[in-house]
């Protein structure tokens, strides 16, 4: 695994216009960031982040096969008692999901470990699944790259394969899109799943989520007064499950993309459940649910909120005592405590590799730098290349 | 190789995306009659216009325009197939027809295949009404259905009685597609954001001065 320098496509950001990327500078600093690519060898990819990527997930939806059968359990991840049945149903069901993502530190050498799973509402989907792809393919036509370079990237072709797949069992239903106001990146993630569900042959339709209606069948509604069979939202489960519309959720049979059953894996009570049933596991970092546990076993320690997103919140421990905080909104429902396993350094970056699976498969990697070692919102996005 | 073979770079452009094109407005004329649907409704299959005129000299205007519509909606809601031979693999050899959509709609579908709509069923809007609704069918000849026959667009096998005509026919397909319905509230969803929002020009002064251009909501 390297960091290399490279020319910028000199055209890029007239490239990005033309499709419609227009969320690669936020809040004034770059997000996307071609300056440099990340190499890594084929044994990298398959060995140390597909393979562990397919076990982690598999051993995260055993943790939801637990915590559902258990109060004890759905009760360490905060879950709205009134919406235990909605989650532990929807389990049961097996409502399908379409994708997610594992956020690695991996340093090329040691044993990819597990920072968290986005399984609920993960970003940074388009320029993983294609702006990336064709940053590889312009550089590679024009001669920068070499030609035997390949790329752990089939997640386009995964997510229109997975959409075809669920749409099976709704023939003739609009599958409606939905996200918050007010964020280019968000609603940028959703413009492209609707792209890809249209690849797959689904009509669509987009809408606010705060435009989604109720009807007097307990039934949510669009725009235009009509149901909603089946949606796609980016939006937390764990703000949806406190808001006024969560009781209309067991009154009607739509279906939720992802559904109420991600609520516990994007969860960061995850963490802990996966280190008590599985201890020890390589890819796992220690983690607890208790500040005296963390104490006892570990010197160093990072407190994250039960629910946070980008690295909000988190707070790192040295001897018991807090060195590095990241402010934010989150924290009220409690925190969990897992291992310092600080980001790898590549020249001054710190770099975390998110790995993503859709339908249950390892389907790519994004990488994103930082200048310090808690990865937010405003990282760099670079991209990567296998090359051996 | 580990990497998508290939994607359409057309569809992924967003320049020149001509939203207006895909029609979203239409409001397919189905409406549910409230809860009182127990009634036998009689339907019937018919596979033309002229079919439907027959059997109902007195709605022979509606015969022509529920007709239409339920082309429309088969165009629509009925599924699509990347290539000719997987739609026919289900439909039946000479069942489908291939489209190509104008180039310079930016949600083209190059080329798809999709079956033909395969008679309709028209019923009454509710008992005593001269009123039509219908619903587009089509036939399943082969492939994963358990048994071959027309069937509604989300899959549900019409039965006829032995008159041939269809008991309960307002059981059939209205649910699945575009039920209209009335919205009683909205903003039931999203109100954790918005709260966070209003209050994030106080509490979030750590990060880059120009927050206001978005916070992202995914991870």
């Amino acid at each position: 695994m390297f960091r290399h320098p490279i020319a910028e496509r000199t055209d890029w950001r007239e490239l990005a216009k033309d499709f419609g990327f227009n969320f690669h500078t936020l809040y004034g600093q770059p997000y996307w960031d071609e300056r440099a690519y990340y190499q890594f060898s084929l044994n990298q990819i398959e060995q140390h982040l597909e393979a562990p990527s397919a076990e982690l997930h598999q051993m995260c939806l055993h943790v939801v096969d637990r915590v559902v059968q258990s109060e004890q359990w759905l009760e360490k991840f905060k879950i709205p008692t009134h919406h235990w049945d909605t989650i532990r149903r929807s389990w049961e069901r097996q409502d399908p999901s379409l994708y997610s993502r594992l956020d690695f530190a991996y340093d090329g050498r040691n044993p990819a470990k597990l920072y968290e799973n986005n399984a609920d509402t993960p970003t940074s989907l388009y320029e993983s699944g294609f702006w990336q792809w064709l940053w590889l393919e312009d550089n590679v036509d024009q001669g920068r790259l070499r030609r035997d370079c390949d790329q752990f990237n089939s997640l386009q072709e995964k997510l229109i394969a997975r959409f075809a797949d669920i749409a099976r069992q709704r023939q003739g239903q609009v599958l409606h899109l939905s996200c918050c106001r007010d964020s280019d990146e968000d609603r940028g993630t959703v413009t492209y799943l609707e792209d890809c569900a249209r690849d797959a042959g689904i009509e669509t339709e987009f809408l606010y989520i705060d435009e989604i209606g109720i009807d007097a069948q307990n039934r949510f509604t669009d725009n235009n007064d009509r149901v909603i069979d089946w949606i796609f939202k980016l939006y937390p489960w764990e703000f949806m499950l406190r808001e006024e519309f969560a009781d209309h959720l067991g009154g009607n049979e739509c279906q939720w993309l992802e559904p109420p059953w991600k609520a516990i894996l994007s969860n960061k009570a995850l963490l802990p459940a996966l280190w008590a049933l599985f201890p020890d596991h390589p890819n796992l970092l220690p983690a607890f649910f208790t500040e005296e546990e963390a104490r006892t076993h570990l010197r160093e320690y990072v407190r994250k909120p039960l629910f946070s997103r980008e690295g909000a919140n988190i707070t790192i421990f040295r001897e018991g005592r807090p060195v590095r905080k990241a402010d934010g909104p989150y924290g009220a429902e409690g925190h969990i405590f897992q291992a310092y396993h600080p980001l790898p350094r590549f020249d001054s970056h710190y770099t975390l590799v998110g790995s993503w699976l859709v339908d249950d498969q390892p389907a790519g990697i994004s990488l994103r730098e930082d200048q310090g070692p808690i990865t937010q919102d405003l990282s760099r996005y670079l991209p990567h290349v296998i090359l051996d | 190789m580990k990497r998508t073979s290939t994607i359409n770079l057309h569809r992924m452009r967003k320049q020149f995306r001509a939203r207006s094109l895909a029609p979203l407005s239409a409001a397919i004329g189905v409406i549910l009659s409230g809860c009182s649907s127990e009634e036998n409704l009689r339907g019937y299959v018919f596979n033309t216009a002229a079919d439907c005129t027959a059997r109902l000299p007195q709605q022979a205007n509606q015969c022509e325009y529920v007709y239409k519509e339920a082309l429309q909606s088969a165009s629509r809601y009925a599924p699509r197939y990347g290539n000719n031979e997987d739609c026919e693999s289900e439909f039946g050899e000479g069942n489908c027809d291939n489209y190509t959509r104008p180039s310079s709609s930016y949600y083209s579908y190059t080329n798809y295949s999709q079956p033909r709509m395969s008679g309709f069923l028209a019923r009454p809007l509710y008992k005593g009404s001269t009123s039509l609704v219908a619903e587009p069918l089509l036939r399943y000849d082969q492939g994963s259905r358990s048994g071959f026959g027309r069937y509604t667009i989300d899959g549900k096998k019409v039965e006829l009685n032995n008159m041939g005509e269809v008991d309960h026919a307002q059981r059939y397909g209205t649910r699945s597609f575009s039920t209209s319905s009335h919205t009683l509230s909205r903003g039931g969803f999203g109100q954790t954001v918005s709260r966070m929002s209003s209050s994030r020009s106080s509490s979030w002064s750590s990060g880059s001065s120009s927050r206001s251009g978005g916070w992202s909501w995914g991870g």
